[in-house]
């Protein structure tokens, strides 16, 4: 079982999944609002993941996969790579293996054909009935994440 | 008697089971708080609970224990962190008393806390049993305060069915799984703690009805009317209030964790102005802080009609809510769309 998180600039996305290759499945996705305006505000978001996270950890799941931010001008914001820190640190700090996911290599990771987006793809693949309500791009991201941290 | 080490010995009030004091531990130079209480000559290990609960668990949102001594007169004496911010149930009173309660962020921070602590309670697997206001504190870092567990003589391990049965804890706070013989699941701690994040906001909580029979107070938790949601704080807003009924819904409708309510609390906690709640002889005020700005809200409650009065950053006016409600009480105005617009700017 792995764990996939992404974070964006307003919140973390936790995908709790099963299974790999054709078994690989999503069986929850979090989403943990943060702001980040106050010194206070980094100790509180660590602490709750570090909540969350340890809440999930035992033996058969023991890998948090992370979408890492990407740079550039249209690069991660701000709050998003300070976020990915704080969840790296929480995921030390349970005892996890931590996988960073790189971006760019979503697209041969979830078998996009040419000109398809890895988000749409991760969608059809992991939410392709609507089981899960609330699916967003930020569930993109992290169920991609878990599955490639999967397969590896 | 305490042994030497301990100078200094002041009794503070006693607990149902325990006699307590805060003292000095002379060999370290630490202020400590002392807890005695009988060893049952039925049950010698139950005495060993706790002080095996805390050390097992240590976490820094469950109160932290330093050691544990027999006594000679068969009692066991434990030696604890001095927790100095006073508990949830004396904030509550005074707030009640003064009618000025804590900022809503204050106390959903606290709840926060206390839900971490839980959470790692639950993990280890075991159910508190008896999280209510009065055994929960608040530790004071500097200006920090830190929502703490304490008391876990009533904790129990869940079964490999995840249930836990039997507890004497306190007959209002039981969830209604129990009350129907299914006894405690992980998720009981839950039921208790949205309990307590409703009395923190200002929800009033019937004492009295912990002096109903069994069949009656049971028939209230189970058809959902132990508590007056009309009663909160009318700073308390829409996401807050949800939290609080998914909180005390029946076991199958509740957070499936307390892990999950910990998220849904703090999403919901940048949903809510922290705004500070004060009842008034007139009605109530509202009064919040935004960079150098303050926000105030004066409302006066009248038979069937508020009057609201705003003021920001030495800018003031008067205004009557265009649609003036014919049920009044503070909870009811705050939950208006119309109010929540006028005070949310």
């Amino acid at each position: 079982m792995v764990i996939g998180i992404n974070s964006t600039k307003d919140a973390i996305f936790i995908a709790e999944t099963s299974g790999v290759g054709v078994a690989f499945e999503v069986e929850k996705i979090t989403r943990l609002q943060f702001e980040l305006s106050g010194s206070s505000d980094l100790a509180d978001l660590l602490k709750n993941l570090k909540t969350l996270l340890a809440a999930l950890r035992d033996q058969e799941c023991d890998t948090v996969a992370i979408l890492c931010c990407s740079a550039g001008q249209y690069g991660s914001s701000l709050e998003a790579v300070k976020a990915e820190a704080v969840v790296q640190l929480a995921a030390h700090e349970c005892g996890f293996t931590v996988v960073g996911i790189k971006p760019q290599s979503l697209k041969s990771a979830l078998g996009c054909e040419k000109g398809e987006q890895w988000q749409a793809k991760s969608k059809e693949l992991f939410n392709g009935e609507g089981t899960h309500k609330y699916w967003t791009q930020g569930a993109n991201g992290a169920a991609a994440a878990a599955y490639k941290g999967a397969n590896k | 008697m305490l042994p030497a080490k301990f100078t200094n010995a002041q009794p503070l009030v006693p607990g149902k089971n325990a006699t307590v004091f805060r003292a000095r531990n002379s060999l370290v130079g630490r202020d400590v708080f002392l807890k005695v209480y009988p060893i049952s000559a039925a049950d010698a290990g139950s005495a060993l609970r706790e002080p095996h609960l805390l050390t097992e668990l240590e976490h820094e949102n469950l109160a932290r224990i330093f050691g544990a001594d027999t006594l000679e007169d068969e009692q066991i004496l434990l030696e604890m962190e001095l927790i100095t911010g006073g508990s949830f149930q004396q904030l509550i009173d005074n707030a009640t008393a003064t009618g000025i309660w804590p900022s809503t962020h204050t106390c959903i921070h606290l709840i926060n806390d206390v839900a971490a602590g839980l959470s790692h309670l639950s993990k280890k697997g075991f159910v508190h049993r008896d999280v209510k206001p009065a055994n929960l504190v608040i530790r004071l870092n500097g200006e920090q305060k830190k929502g703490v567990v304490t008391d876990l003589g009533l904790a129990s391990k869940l079964n490999d069915a995840g249930r836990a049965f039997a507890s004497r804890h306190a007959r209002i706070y039981r969830p209604p799984e129990v009350w129907a013989g299914a006894g405690y699941s992980a998720k009981s701690d839950v039921y208790q703690l949205g309990i307590v994040l409703f009395q923190l906001l200002g929800g009033s909580l019937n004492y009295d009805l912990g002096d109903l029979d069994d069949d009656d107070l049971a028939k209230l938790v189970q058809d959902g009317e132990i508590l007056d949601l009309s009663t909160l704080g009318a700073d308390v807003d829409t996401p807050v209030r949800k939290v609080i009924w998914a909180a005390i819904a029946q076991e199958d409708a509740r957070y499936s964790s307390m892990a999950d309510f910990l998220v849904a609390v703090n999403n919901a906690k940048l949903q809510q102005l922290d705004w500070v709640y004060s009842v008034t002889d007139e009605g109530f005020t509202l009064e919040r802080h935004s960079g150098n700005d303050t926000y105030r809200v004066e409302v006066e409650v009248e038979e069937k009609r508020h009057r609201v009065k705003r003021s920001k950053a030495g800018r003031s006016g008067v205004f009557r809510a265009k649609n003036p409600v014919t049920v009044i009480n503070h909870a009811y105005i705050g939950s208006c769309r119309n109010f929540r617009q006028l005070i949310d700017w």
